[in-house]
């Protein structure tokens, strides 16, 4: 029994009781280089800017919408005056979301809204594969998957209102909507070996009983089988699942549904957060449902669809509060993210995730009713690409591919330019 | 016992003493006492199939070898009908080495039907539709409703579109969209790629449903309504129907059209041709695409009497991946209905009933214990783990991976070992529930209803699909996958002329195969070789006239790049055809034909090579059945000159029972077919190995002859044959 639970305990079974103790090996392997991380939040259809745009210019946190950050207001950027100004085919809800990421304009396709002429995917790739393909080049800041793509409540349709991050010219990335198939994907051969490992005393004792029913001649095929699951016991005792960060343990019974969203949130950020935390990944797009997105809010007493309430004028009172609820609760996901990274200690550098990463939050309209493109609601946590912690008000409209350039440039990626050369003039950003 | 019977054993004993004591004086010191060989003199055991009179002939003229009359005629004679019993025989031999049925493992294609089995007898099984091709329905469309106005809805053989030649009433053309779906029956077990060519949007699903996965192939997305080729890969099972669709739409764009191609194993791209479409629903098939290592073929048939490291780890890995796709779906599979108070019950139950149909029996209760119980016990609030656990532990235990444990509590055969016998004969896979029902009330006790449960399994789809790959394995054409030649002597013979030829040949077999009188003898006879368009252009006058001995897929396979080879025509027919036995070749002689003089025909340079004494033990057998094919070139063509020189195919070829016929051509070569007794019982074997994966001498030294007299009187119907073998195959 005791063989057994040793046995069992290699597999990292029981590795819960000690996460601290089995990072530090990777502490030694890699101390001098400084860990960077990005995860870039999207939702959808606009913000309500006299409800976003911080009040006081000293507090980033100082608006309804962002007043639940505030425990993080010394570590957030707020940015105002930034706008896609992306030309050519598509609707701005099409190019607001496929051009968000890669700063260059649509192939003209046959997807086509209510307004603007048809467009297709993205023409060029989008910043977080840029800095992913960058990290993965370099054997030190290699990771197993390189990026990840996490939806929630994303429908499984594929349009240009459904993809941010592109791999390349027409070659959107799909996000992995379903937090066990993320789950799988994170933790499944681990978890398979735990499963067989489990299933083998029983195996070897079937098979012993099944040699005494046959024949002396074929007795010695089913000893040469019992042999091999030995070998298969001895393999996975030696293959070490050991985590710094054991995996969190999800809630098997949520269905995909609209109404579970708060809980699907929750299971896909705590995957998010312990990838991050293993190193399996540094680079991650945290995308909430998409650009017309229609999710109804029932949680937050919100019965109509998301798009359909942005669409109302401003006059519209009831409207323009839920929309202030909405985005609240987008900014309450932030936080959230933004507590499990600060509550978990980095292994590798000491101190904690959030002081090695960059969060950036943002939209794909200024606003839901004027399809504005402009003042793009941008916020920025922990590391913020290295940016002042403040609320930044440009004093011009500035494009957002040097937003985008600024993010590689914290990575010590130097890229002149980015997306379209035009809009990339003046390089990552500065503040006066 | 009557007294001509007591005669001949009296006569036979005083030869066999004689022959014993001539053998022992003349022969001993070079083959051995019992035939076994002597290091550094003849090494080879003893054995083969040649007639007491042929032996006998050959000792007179040959033996010993460095006193050739040492021993000649009765004494050849004796010393031939000696050894013949004592151990030359394969009747001797059977006797002196006892075969007996081994157990065995599943083999890679058992394994992965039985998974697939298991899983689609929790869900349901397709009801094709006579009509064949998929329906397709057309709409207008509206804004971004892809689906406003149906304007028809009709069978189609395939999918493609162009707007330019189709006239469809009332399509708008600057908006609307079609809907292809149904069943798509893989030919055979491999990777089948697919694509899609549109300037517009479309979506492939392959054995996935719309609603629940994303599509194979998603080029919905137009790019400037250029011309794009979209594609992806599937592994499929042979057999294994599975649905199919294909969403495309059209709008706002000048150019419209579509096509969905594929290319199947052994096959070229091209549109799904029609037969392999049905409208029919399919659901989805439990695919596992974990590859296994190849199974052991060393006696000429794929049987799983070896395991490996590589196999256990193929059978872990296909096992976690048929695990998962079970969870996927378990709730559906368990039948368990939203907010479900007994959703761990129904979940124990569905693991239940799954390992009964995987070990084909009803579980014992310390199975119960071992494969379920242990399970939900150790995970009380999460029953999808304890099925996981409880699923793996099935999949990888003996009782599933060896079909023959199962076996009742006292480790006797029974009606459960019946089924699970008859299930991989007929079907390479596991009873079905009726099989389990009957079995349960016994009702195998009674004639009819054995009958009526073969009827049924002969007309399921498994049962075809493990037919169509006995034709490949008799003629040993399955490892011969590629075939190509010269291009600059034979241009037109390209990789789809090779892709329609293997259709033709499968085809042909098939469809004498299970035609009502199922006789073999029109494998030899038939003339009615179906072909294709470009085929028919390939062969304009086709001389198919002795069934598959002319068929041109035969003919090219064995035949050399640029030439034919009369050898491996003689050699492969000859064994597998003919029965005709034929030792490995004394010293390997490789053909080059840079070694003969440019004007020699192919029969005269084979002539040659092969003259030696030594050589022509055995080529006396195969050149003449290789110079009667002669009039068929390398691709299977007829032809009446070789260069210049008129082909000659008249030879004497020696019968099994030594006598000495002529034999002109391919017609003599089915009269061979169609009456030796050798060939008869070569077919029967190659069945029985490919049905039961077993040896007939296994079923009893007698099996053999009393198989050859049924199917002799049941006028060689290859189908009341399968019934026999499978019969058979429920004995001990």
């Amino acid at each position: 029994m005791n063989a057994r639970r040793q046995f069992l305990k290699k597999l990292g079974i029981s590795t819960a009781a000690l996460p601290f103790l089995n990072g530090l090996p990777s502490f030694a392997a890699e101390p001098e280089q400084q860990k960077q991380r990005l995860i870039i939040m999207f939702s959808p259809n606009g913000t309500v800017p006299d409800r976003f745009w911080p009040t006081d210019p000293t507090d980033p946190s100082s608006s309804p919408i962002l007043a639940p950050l505030a425990p993080f207001r010394d570590q957030m950027t707020v940015i105002k005056g930034i706008s896609n100004q992306v030309g050519g085919d598509g609707d701005r809800h099409m190019r607001g979301m496929s051009c968000l990421l890669t700063g260059s304009r649509l192939h003209p396709g046959n997807i086509q809204g209510g307004s603007d002429t048809p467009a297709g995917w993205a023409s060029s790739l989008s910043i977080d594969q840029e800095i992913k393909n960058f990290l993965q080049k370099n054997p030190t800041t290699r990771t197993r998957f390189g990026s990840l793509e996490i939806g929630v409540a994303v429908p499984d349709r594929a349009d240009p209102w459904t993809r941010m991050s592109y791999a390349g010219s027409n070659q959107p990335l799909a996000p992995l909507h379903d937090p066990y198939q993320m789950f799988k994907k994170l933790y499944g051969q681990a978890k398979n070996r735990e499963a067989l490992a489990s299933v083998l005393d029983p195996l070897r004792s079937d098979l012993k009983k099944a040699a005494q029913l046959v024949a002396t001649e074929d007795r010695q095929l089913l000893e040469q089988h019992l042999d091999l699951v030995r070998d298969l016991e001895q393999e996975i005792s030696l293959t070490s699942d050991e985590l710094s960060h054991p995996e969190p343990e999800l809630d098997p019974h949520i269905e995909l549904i609209n109404d579970n969203t708060p809980q699907l949130a929750r299971m896909q950020m705590d995957l998010l957060v312990n990838a991050l935390a293993n190193d399996m990944t540094r680079v991650s797009t945290l995308q909430f449902m998409r650009s017309v997105g229609q999710a109804r809010m029932r949680w937050l007493g919100i019965d109509q669809g998301h798009h359909h309430i942005s669409h109302q004028p401003d006059k519209d009172q009831d409207a323009q509060q839920q929309l202030e609820k909405i985005n609240i609760w987008f900014a309450k996901q932030l936080t959230y993210l933004a507590k499990r990274l600060q509550d978990t200690p980095d292994p590798a550098i000491g101190g904690n995730l959030l002081q090695n990463t960059t969060i950036v939050w943002l939209n794909e309209l200024g606003k839901g009713n004027s399809h504005t493109l402009d003042d793009l609601p941008i916020v920025l946590l922990g590391s913020r690409a290295n940016l002042p912690a403040s609320y930044h008000v440009l004093k011009q409209k500035t494009s957002h591919n040097r937003l985008l350039i600024s993010l590689a440039h914290s990575f010590g990626h130097h890229l002149s330019h980015f997306g379209e050369k035009q809009l990339s003039q003046g390089g990552p950003l500065t503040f006066a | 016992m009557p007294w001509v019977l007591l005669f001949l054993i009296a006569i036979s004993s005083v030869w066999a003493r004689d022959g014993a004591m001539i053998y022992a004086e003349h022969c001993a010191s070079c083959h051995g006492d019992q035939g076994e060989g002597v290091a550094g003199e003849y090494e080879e055991t003893l054995t083969g199939k040649k007639s007491l009179k042929a032996l006998a002939k050959y000792i007179h003229k040959t033996m010993p070898e460095d006193n050739e009359d040492a021993v000649v005629d009765e004494d050849s004679l004796a010393v031939a009908k000696y050894i013949q019993e004592a151990f030359y025989s394969p009747e001797a031999q059977a006797r002196l080495n006892p075969i007996r049925k081994s157990l065995l493992r599943r083999t890679q294609h058992q394994h992965r039907h039985a998974l697939a089995d298991l899983v689609a007898d929790f869900r349901w099984r397709p009801f094709f539709k006579k009509e064949s091709g998929l329906t397709t329905r057309y709409f207008n469309k509206e804004k971004m409703n892809n689906r406003k106005q149906e304007l028809l809805v009709r069978t189609e053989p395939t999918i493609s579109f162009d707007l330019t030649t189709e006239d469809i009433k009332d399509l708008t053309p600057e908006g609307f969209s079609i809907f292809w779906q149904g069943s798509l029956i893989p030919p055979e077990t491999g990777i089948y790629h697919f694509r899609v060519r549109t300037p517009n949007g479309a979506r492939l699903w392959i054995n996935a449903l719309e609603n629940k996965s994303l599509p194979l192939i998603d080029a919905w997305v137009s790019s400037a309504n250029q011309m794009r080729e979209s594609s992806a890969q599937i592994f499929l099972l042979g057999g294994h129907a599975v649905p199919i669709r294909l969403d495309y739409i059209s709008f706002k764009e000048k150019k419209s059209s579509i096509v969905l191609e594929w290319k199947p194993p052994h096959g070229t791209w091209e549109k799904i041709p029609q037969r392999q479409l049905n409208p029919a629903h399919s659901p989805q098939v439990a695919i596992v695409s974990t590859p296994f290592p190849p199974d052991d073929a060393s006696l000429g048939y794929e049987r799983g009497a070896t395991i490996s490291k590589a196999w256990k780890e193929s059978v872990t890995q296909a096992a976690l991946e048929l695990t998962d796709q079970i969870l996927g779906d378990l709730l559906q599979l368990a039948e368990v209905k939203k907010n479900d108070a007994d959703a761990a019950k129904k979940i124990e139950a569905f693991c239940t009933t799954f390992a009964e149909r995987a070990f084909g029996r009803p579980l014992s209760e310390k199975q119960r214990q071992t494969y379920i119980k242990e399970h939900f016990l150790t995970h009380p609030k999460r029953p999808e783990k304890a099925a996981k656990t409880s699923l793996l532990l099935t999949l990888t235990s003996p009782y599933f991976l060896y079909p023959e444990l199962n076996r009742n509590a006292e480790g006797q055969a029974d009606a459960y070992t019946y089924i699970s016998r008859l299930a991989l004969t007929l079907w390479d896979s596991l009873p079905d529930p009726q099989l389990i029902d009957a079995a349960k009330h016994d009702y195998f006790k009674h004639e009819e209803n054995f009958q009526s449960h073969l009827d049924r399994m002969l007309k399921d789809p498994r049962a075809k699909h493990k037919m169509k790959r006995f034709f490949f394995h008799w003629l040993h054409l399955a490892e011969k996958s590629e075939l190509n030649k010269d291009s600059k002597i034979f241009p037109d013979f390209n990789e789809q002329i090779v892709a329609d030829l293997r259709a033709s040949f499968s085809d042909f077999c098939e469809s004498i195969l299970w035609s009502e009188p199922s006789d073999y003898r029109q494998l030899f006879l038939s003339q009615n070789v179906p072909l294709s368009p470009r085929l028919k252009k390939f062969y304009p006058k086709p001389q198919f006239s002795a069934g598959l001995f002319t068929h041109p897929y035969v003919l090219s396979t064995f035949s050399y790049h640029r030439q034919t080879s009369p050898i491996h025509r003689g050699v492969y027919l000859s064994r597998n055809v003919l029965g005709r036995f034929l030792k490995p070749p004394p010293e390997a002689i490789a053909f080059k034909d840079s070694d003969f003089h440019p004007h020699l025909t192919m029969r005269e340079k084979v002539t040659e090579l092969t003259k030696a004494t030594s050589c022509m033990t055995c080529h006396s057998i195969i050149n003449p059945i290789g110079f009667g094919l002669e009039n068929y070139d390398a691709v299977g063509r007829f032809r009446t000159h070789e260069g210049k020189k008129p082909i000659n195919t008249v030879s004497q070829y020696p019968t099994p029972t030594d006598e000495i016929v002529e034999i002109k051509g391919p017609k003599d070569l089915a009269h061979q077919a169609l009456y030796s007794p050798e060939a008869h019982q070569a077919f029967i074997k190659h069945l029985f190995h490919h049905l039961a994966q077993q040896p007939v001498n296994a079923y009893g030294s007698n099996k053999m002859r009393q198989l050859h007299e049924q199917f002799k009187s049941k006028q060689f119907h290859i189908q009341k044959l399968m019934r026999e073998i499978a019969r058979t195959s429920l004995q001990n």
